[in-house]
């Protein structure tokens, strides 16, 4: 018996507090309720939710208070936060609205530090980063805090993952953003599988999730501590129509 | 049963404390959130929770006195329980931050996960785990929170206390590439390293447990 690989909700909301979906940043879809989602998926026993304000880095504000109490109150799963989290201050207020651990990515381009003092003060297990993940013309892997198409720095991949690692955090997530809602598939590219065997860190993968098989697959090829998807646990399959889901425990039964 | 029993929740800056009174409010409840020494004596029950660092959690709780109040509170035989980082301040020390010390209630050391396989096991251990009984007991030695159960329950975290056969108090175990502590009874002292109150219907069990000793 050992640690499972965790099945991640991921759940984006915008500033107006609609729950939506989207394609590499854009096209957003309206979902509905974020606070129903909640209510729904903690009841499905997802193994975690990570809930993320998409607009908060572009606005210069961190994910709103009202938002999260309301969310928090109707959920028991486990909780992980993000939205222009830029400060311990932001990071306290979170915590102490019930979630377990925060996502920084923005904040960290001009403020590294933040993730050592962070770290420093909650503990490595509070805190994840989240990369936004392209692969360059040359096929490498580059990653970014924040958003590439609103010009934040690229770097190596693996170079930014130790970085992070050695600064304290307690997590990694890479977000494919280009395949973000596009249902092409988890990434099993095997420079992923070789950087989770050498990182000491727990790594989750997000983006492109195509359907429960592909989540089983990704799980079983991967073998990273978490596969996050949104898009295959708020839409119909096959379809555009709204339809929250999440595979019962009893459809996995993952290997050792 | 529950219905009148009043839970004190230490408030140290950092724990986790929405979900926790949302939980004990559904079992059926009350809680007081505990910032002050004088208000330690009128709860049933208390609970030390989960999220943090050790080293500011320990000087918050002498800047307080909360320190005294709780160990006067476990000496007269009142039942605590410590979730994650509140079951390493029952202890002695914790390697997080060896200059402060825990409470010492609990006579244990915890200590920071090592591994040697790291491309498959990662520190911090975050996730669902299963318990299961130490093998040196033939049958399980039953606890007042949990029995041996198949179910698995949410763990974040970079330092534990490792099992050891000479163990007094019952317990049960999880594995991170080696046996480490998931759930320890010493009299009338509880820890568990995981989060019930992110558990499931199973670990809104637990804390029901509690209410009902």
């Amino acid at each position: 018996v050992m640690l499972k690989t965790r099945i991640i909700v991921s759940l984006l909301v915008d500033s107006s507090f609609h729950l939506v979906n989207t394609r590499s940043f854009t096209d957003r879809t309206y979902l509905g309720d974020p606070i129903n989602a909640s209510f729904i998926f903690s009841a499905f026993g997802a193994d975690e939710i990570l809930l993320l304000d998409i607009d908060a880095s572009p606005q210069n504000r961190c994910i709103p208070v009202l938002l999260l109490e309301r969310f928090v109150a109707f959920t028991f799963a486990p909780l992980n936060v993000g939205g222009g989290i830029s400060s311990i201050e932001d990071i306290s207020m979170i915590l102490a609205c019930g979630a377990e651990k925060v996502s920084l990515s923005s904040a960290l381009e001009h403020n590294f530090n933040l993730l050592h003092h962070a770290s420093k003060e909650f503990g490595a297990s509070t805190i994840s980063v989240i990369f936004n993940v392209i692969i360059d013309a040359n096929g490498k892997h580059k990653a970014c805090f924040g958003r590439p198409d609103l010009g934040h720095t690229l770097h190596d991949l693996d170079t930014l993952a130790f970085k992070c690692q050695e600064a304290g955090t307690g997590e990694i997530i890479l977000n494919f953003c280009q395949r973000e809602g596009t249902f092409s598939g988890i990434s099993t590219n095997s420079n992923i599988i070789n950087l989770s065997c050498k990182l000491s860190i727990p790594l989750v993968v997000l983006g492109g999730c195509k359907d429960l098989q592909d989540l089983q697959d990704s799980i079983a090829t991967l073998k990273i501590s978490g596969v996050a998807a949104s898009s295959i646990f708020v839409f119909a399959p096959k379809t555009q129509q709204v339809l929250l889901s999440y595979p019962t425990m009893s459809s996995f039964h993952f290997a050792e | 049963m529950s219905g009148n029993t009043l839970v004190g929740i230490v408030n140290y800056g950092t724990g986790n404390l929405g979900s926790l009174c949302r939980v004990i409010t559904e079992i059926g409840a009350s809680y007081e959130i505990v910032t002050q020494s004088d208000q330690i004596n009128k709860v049933d029950k208390l609970i030390l929770p989960g999220v943090g660092h050790f080293s500011p959690v320990c000087r918050t709780l002498d800047r307080s006195n909360l320190r005294e109040a709780i160990s006067a509170y476990a000496k007269a035989g009142n039942h605590l329980l410590g979730i994650c980082l509140g079951f390493h301040l029952l202890c002695i020390s914790s390697e997080e931050s060896p200059i402060d010390t825990g409470l010492g209630l609990l006579p244990r050391h915890i200590i920071k996960i090592r591994v040697q396989d790291i491309s498959k096991y990662k520190v911090p251990h975050m996730g669902w785990n299963n318990l299961f009984p130490p093998e040196s007991l033939l049958i399980p030695e039953q606890g007042n929170l949990l029995n041996h159960d198949e179910r698995s329950y949410y763990f974040s975290n970079s330092y534990g206390l490792p099992y050891q056969a000479s163990l007094d108090g019952s317990c049960l175990l999880y594995n991170h590439e080696l046996p480490w502590i998931g759930v320890m009874q010493y009299n009338n002292i509880h820890g568990v390293q995981f989060h019930p109150e992110k558990s499931r219907h199973h670990g809104k069990q637990l804390l029901n447990n509690l209410i009902s000793i």
